[in-house]
């Protein structure tokens, strides 16, 4: 953690532009889930303190950032749209009933999608999701990896999994690092 | 059109600090439309006064001795009103700024939300300040609308008031004394048709419709939009300190 305490806002944006040059999904590996909620909030202090948030997308299971009162579609609209709605899976896009739904009702794994389109629509370069393996499924996160995959090429963004699960890592992603990549000095 | 939804969806979700915020602002409209209109009563009633004086064959010497009392009475009378209608304002401030922080501190998870998302701390308090100045609008809008309904015996009612209280005031106190001692004797061989008391204030406003009156309406509104959002960008800092603070529980 010494490197982000002694750099600026600039040297982090460096930062995060060298390790996640090429749009795609990259793993952060982790001992357990602990350790992956405690980089993951780590990471979110960092950002806020250098005032990131423009740039960077979160996925988180304990803060979920979704306004309670507000519909899944004014959820998913929060940020605006830069990026065009079709790049929304169909599921998320035509179901008025879900989409006019109160967010307050929904589950972790909804809660997910709309965190990630959330970010995907507002046009965010690098998306941090923490894998505390509560929300998705092995499986599950299989099937969202899967759409998100195609969202993040379309957009040349960056999806950043911090997980502890190592049958994931197996998948094709564009790089892995371990835990300490971010601290690291360059 | 997402913001509005934002705003109206807002409200419904803090329904209390919104209740509470729209019997403060009932109070202060009512106050201050009060205040404002008996200020605008007072000097038509002193302008009243100089042209019934007018009216009256009096010396020049005698006429400027009673306008500069009359007027001085009236003027001190305003600057009474301004100062009240001043404290008024005063105290929504403070009950805004209160609210404000309540706000800050009550919906520190969902100011984290938004900074999370990328808004600044001023942009939060923005949202906050724009969900309060809807309902202060929503609340002058059916006040202004009931007193515009009511407003010939509003009127009169406040016209009484304001013409007792400037009877009872310092400067009005002395007026009548001297008008039972010295100015009657101007009066004496005069055909006024109206009694001293009615001479220094009308009996009835110059108009029974508050519509007449649209100044009142407008500061009043303008004043506590004002203030209301004040109080919010004032209260910017704390919804940083709340939702950082709200950060460590997580």
């Amino acid at each position: 953690m010494l490197f982000f305490q002694s750099k600026t806002k600039k040297t982090l944006n460096a930062l995060l532009a060298n390790l996640f040059a090429e749009p795609g999904i990259y793993f952060i590996s982790t001992r357990d889930n602990t350790q992956t909620a405690n980089q993951y909030q780590d990471y979110v202090n960092r950002f806020m303190q250098h005032n990131l948030m423009r740039t960077i997308g979160l996925i988180s299971t304990t803060h979920t950032a979704i306004i309670p009162y507000l519909s899944v579609k004014a959820n998913l609209l929060i940020n605006g749209n830069v990026k065009p709605l079709e790049l929304v899976p169909s599921f998320l896009q035509h179901d008025t009933v879900y989409l006019e739904q109160s967010a307050q009702s929904i589950s972790l794994r909804q809660s997910v999608d709309i965190q990630f389109f959330r970010s995907i629509l507002a046009g965010k370069r690098y998306i941090f999701m923490e894998d505390s393996q509560a929300a998705l499924s092995a499986a599950e996160m299989r099937d969202f990896l899967v759409d998100a995959t195609q969202a993040v090429k379309a957009t040349e963004a960056s999806l950043i999994i911090l997980t502890a699960d190592h049958s994931l890592l197996n998948s094709t992603p564009v790089a892995t690092y371990e835990a300490d990549a971010l601290s690291l000095p360059a | 059109m997402r913001f509005i939804e934002r705003t109206i969806r807002g409200i419904g979700y803090h329904r209390w600090h919104h209740l509470v915020l729209a019997t403060i602002t009932i109070g202060f409209v009512l106050v201050g439309l009060f205040l404002l209109t008996s200020q605008n009563f007072n000097s038509l009633a002193n302008l009243q006064f100089n042209q019934r004086l007018s009216d009256l064959n009096l010396s020049n010497e005698q006429a400027i001795v009673i306008t500069n009392r009359v007027a001085a009475a009236h003027a001190l009378l305003d600057a009474n009103y301004q100062l009240w209608f001043l404290a008024a304002a005063g105290i929504f401030f403070l009950f805004n700024l209160g609210l404000a922080i309540s706000a800050a501190y009550r919906r520190a998870a969902e100011s984290r939300s938004y900074l999370l998302l990328g808004k600044s701390p001023t942009k939060v308090a923005l949202q906050y300040a724009t969900e309060s100045m809807f309902t202060f609008t929503a609340v002058f809008i059916g006040v202004s609308l009931v007193l515009l309904i009511i407003s010939g015996g509003i009127t009169a009612w406040w016209n009484q008031l304001n013409q007792g209280l400037f009877q009872n005031s310092a400067g009005g106190r002395a007026l009548l004394r001297q008008f039972n001692t010295q100015f009657s004797r101007i009066f004496d061989h005069q055909l006024t048709g109206f009694s001293d008391q009615s001479l220094l204030f009308a009996a009835a406003p110059v108009s029974d419709s508050l519509l007449v009156y649209p100044k009142p309406f407008l500061l009043v509104f303008l004043t506590g939009i004002g203030l209301i959002l004040l109080s919010h960008l004032l209260a910017a800092g704390f919804i940083r300190a709340f939702a950082k603070r709200d950060s460590l529980a997580h």
